[in-house]
């Protein structure tokens, strides 16, 4: 089986992060929770009015600001036994401009991946229905919103899937 | 922390062989510079991520071994071996470039037996008849313009 069943969403405190980096590039946070109740656009206000009270403590430089609404699973199942949070699945996509892109996903299932062939157990194998599905909903869009990459370009096709392992 | 580099005056790059086995944790490696906080600013950023998403999708294409298919290709598989899957196939089962030179000689060889025969001879062979023409020649050479080579079409019928 692929993954286990999910249970129940609850949101949790929305999470402002400032992230600094120092003069010898090394990075760290600081952050704040915000109550469930104060809107995505009021978070973002006020993570924008902090950002620069935070900066007056601090020799070092803010490079980005973040506001994170949270969910959590009220359950969880147990995971796999082969679950790997260091393997990926690596998706490529070609995106409008052209450019490419990608998407991974944690401790991608083993089954998923190509049998035969010069890349067997690397290449994703794209006929897999769970493949599919998933490969659709990022480049036709779900629930009405289109996903793009950090340059605002729509993910179009899939250019490549393989699996990563650090 | 990296300045995305600027490009040499004379693009090049360098041809790396990567075992298939190592795709993974290369294409992990080169993925950790996909993130934001490896790049100085966001300009080298958008540089960098393109370039190393890229050389993700490079791993998984396959280069070497559709050069080699290709050189196999054009060699083409010896008549005795047509029946071994590809896969199974080694080197010394595609002909050589001398077999394929000595297929062109044999080709010419048509006109006389045994002995290889002279570029008129084909001509000659081909029209059924004795009498070489200069225009069937030049037409072979490349060496006509569209009036003649129709002429020599219709010599040739």
């Amino acid at each position: 089986m692929v993954g286990a069943a999910n249970m129940a969403l609850v949101q949790q405190t929305l999470l402002a992060r400032l992230r600094f980096r120092d003069n010898d590039g090394a990075e760290s946070t600081c952050q704040t929770n915000l109550a469930t109740s104060v809107s995505p656009a009021s978070a973002l206000t006020f993570v924008s009015s902090w950002r620069s009270i935070v900066s007056a403590l601090s020799s070092a430089v803010c490079i980005e600001a973040d506001v994170v609404l949270r969910w959590s699973e009220t359950a969880t199942g147990g995971a796999g036994a082969q679950s790997d949070a260091l393997r990926h699945g690596v998706f490529i996509f070609e995106t409008a401009v052209p450019d490419l892109a990608t998407v991974r996903v944690p401790s991608l299932d083993q089954s998923l991946l190509e049998t035969s062939g010069p890349y067997a157990d690397i290449r994703i194998d794209q006929t897999l229905t769970a493949v599919a599905d998933f490969i659709a909903a990022l480049t036709a869009g779900a629930a009405g919103v289109q996903p793009c990459d950090p340059f605002e370009n729509d993910l179009l096709t899939i250019a490549e899937a393989y699996k990563e392992q650090f | 922390m990296h300045v995305y580099p600027p490009p040499p005056t004379e693009q090049t790059c360098v041809l790396l062989f990567v075992p298939v086995e190592l795709v993974p944790i290369v294409g992990a490696l080169f993925g950790r510079l996909e993130r934001r906080a490896e790049w100085a600013s966001h300009s080298d950023w958008l540089q960098g991520y393109k370039a190393f998403v890229e050389l993700q999708e490079q791993l998984m294409a396959n280069c070497l071994q559709d050069l080699v298919n290709e050189v196999r290709a054009l060699r083409g598989v010896k008549p005795e071996y047509e029946d071994v899957p590809l896969e199974e196939r080694t080197i010394d089962m595609y002909r050589s470039l001398n077999d394929l030179l000595d297929g062109l000689l044999l080709l010419r060889g048509l006109v006389t037996g045994e002995d290889y025969g002279t570029l008129a001879e084909l001509v000659l062979a081909l029209r059924g008849t004795e009498a070489p023409t200069d225009h069937i020649l030049l037409a072979l050479r490349g060496e006509t313009d569209a009036t003649e080579i129709r002429n020599v079409v219709g010599l040739l019928e």
